[in-house]
């Protein structure tokens, strides 16, 4: 179980937008897989473990929709997004690297603003890399509506981005403009 | 300008399936759709590119993967605790349900076991009957048909309180016996009484007001006799009240009962009626003034019985019981969640 540490964990954090939302996730997926290994029915353990963990996060985003909080933290931290996220390379200019990270904050916090259903999708799919077949086996939807709200999903990152055009791919841009 | 040249509906069509595109996941029709659209539309062909633009964004930002902050494994103490005892919640829940159902079946047959006694005991048939026989006869006759019962029910002991009947009393009974008929109602009698007929049947009482009239004292001074409203009870008190209807010169005393009056009644009383004769000895023997005896009448018909009272307290352990195992059941299914 403990191969699919570093997945079910980045798959939360994907998710779930920050660290601690997605240690508290992952540490009750695993809590949770466990209590309920008995229920085990064959098939692929990775998608069980990964479909116990998206519950997990969706248990936790209702939790934190209910009860709204901030830690103290936050509120001098600027940059949540963790240093191991962004390793610099030895063939990327500072400026480059700068540029990444905004991109990086960018987006991470447009699939923040997501609905969950759409959110989950579109990390399973995009950043876990996983086939439409997988993810209606770990969410427990039909095709169809992997194929719907992946695109709604999409299309909203899309226009969210939009916002921030200038760290945006150069092709992306001049597309954007209709060039 | 180019979505107005393609069909009505296709431009959403096409910008729905433009995801799936993307991934290749699209049929040969819907990729035939969409690239025939692209060459028409530039919008959906802008859309194409900012779409796969933020899907290599998206991916870009996955790689490399994060490193967990700390190792999630569950502690050996943790996995020991984590369910001590897999079999305590099922087997609970088991024997919650069980006595709940236990519970439920105490009840129902509480119930039906309980229905008939109440319905039996409400609506005598025999009042009915003699109260219409009752009611066709004569006032005089009536009195003379309730006579002959008090030497069948007084004992000879009361034959010194046969002028006892005071004429007040009676002048009370009187208006009493007058009063409308009332249907047959089961009325808690109270107070310990010389012993008359507990039980009153307004149907004889109105049909007779000279010989009921003096049964009036009587009801009210003996009402403890029994529960059930019967006539053949007030046939009982009739038959001792008579004497005093026809006995107006008996000396007033207030403290005597109808009951007493009765066997003094007998030998002016006319010869039984088949009515009369209906009369049940049990009946006349509640005449007797014997408190002890008329509370334990009394007390009869309202002990239920014994299956019934045990079925209570089944019922109740059988409550407690299934209400701490719910508890117990819940507590549990909490601590192991």
């Amino acid at each position: 179980m403990l191969a699919y540490q570093q997945q079910v964990y980045n798959l939360a954090y994907r998710i779930m937008g920050d660290e601690a939302s997605a240690s508290d996730a992952t540490q009750e997926a695993f809590i949770s897989a466990w209590r309920h290994i008995g229920g085990f029915r064959g098939g692929s353990w990775k998608s069980w473990l990964l479909r116990i963990v998206t519950n997990a996060c969706y248990d936790e985003l209702r939790r934190v929709k209910r009860r709204p909080a901030s830690s103290l933290e936050s509120l001098y931290v600027e940059d949540p997004t963790p240093d191991a996220e962004l390793p610099p390379s030895q063939l990327e200019s500072p400026e480059a690297f700068t540029q990444r990270r905004e991109l990086n904050r960018a987006i991470q916090a447009s699939i923040a603003q997501l609905p969950p259903d759409q959110r989950i999708v579109l990390v399973l799919s995009d950043m876990q890399g996983m086939s439409y077949e997988e993810i209606a086996e770990i969410t427990g939807v039909n095709l169809g509506t992997i194929k719907s709200r992946l695109s709604r999903a999409r299309a909203r990152l899309r226009d969210l981005l939009m916002k921030h055009k200038e760290l945006l791919p150069s092709e992306y841009r001049l597309q954007s403009e209709g060039v | 300008m180019a979505r107005w040249l393609s069909r009505p509906g296709e431009h959403d069509q096409v910008a729905a399936l433009l995801s799936t595109y993307l991934d290749g996941r699209t049929s040969e029709a819907e990729r035939a759709l969409v690239e025939r659209h692209l060459h028409s539309c530039a919008d959906c062909k802008r859309d194409l590119a900012t779409l796969r633009a933020t899907i290599t964004a998206v991916r870009a930002l996955s790689v490399p993967p994060l490193r967990a902050p700390r190792s999630f494994a569950l502690p050996r103490s943790m996995a020991k605790q984590a369910r001590p005892f897999p079999w305590l919640v099922p087997t609970l829940r088991g024997a919650t349900a069980l006595v709940t159902l236990l519970f439920v079946i105490a009840v129902a047959g509480d119930a039906l076991l309980r229905g008939p006694m109440f319905t039996a005991s409400a609506p005598m048939p025999v009042p009915a009957s003699i109260a219409r026989e009752a009611a066709a006869t004569s006032a005089p006759p009536a009195a003379s048909k309730a006579a002959p019962l008090a030497p069948q029910t007084a004992q000879p002991s009361f034959d010194q309180a046969a002028s006892s009947a005071p004429t007040p009393v009676a002048e009370a009974a009187r208006t009493l016996a007058t009063t409308p008929v009332e249907p047959p109602v089961e009325q808690p009698l109270t107070g310990g009484g010389m012993g008359g007929g507990a039980s009153q049947t307004p149907g004889l009482g109105g049909g007779q007001p000279p010989s009921a009239a003096p049964l009036a004292p009587a009801l009210s001074a003996a009402p403890l006799a029994t529960n059930s409203v019967t006539p053949t009870t007030m046939i009982a008190k009739a038959a001792g009240v008579a004497p005093t209807a026809t006995q107006p010169q008996a000396s007033a005393t207030p403290a005597a009962s109808a009951a007493q009056v009765a066997p003094t009644a007998a030998p002016t009383a006319a010869p039984p009626t088949p009515t009369a004769l209906r009369l049940p000895t049990s009946i006349a023997r509640a005449a007797e003034p014997q408190p002890p005896v008329v509370a334990q009448q009394e007390a009869k018909p309202r002990i239920a019985p014994p299956i019934i009272n045990s079925l209570r307290i089944v019922e109740v352990v059988l409550a407690a019981l299934a209400t701490m195992l719910g508890a117990a059941t819940w507590i549990a299914h909490r601590r192991g969640r």
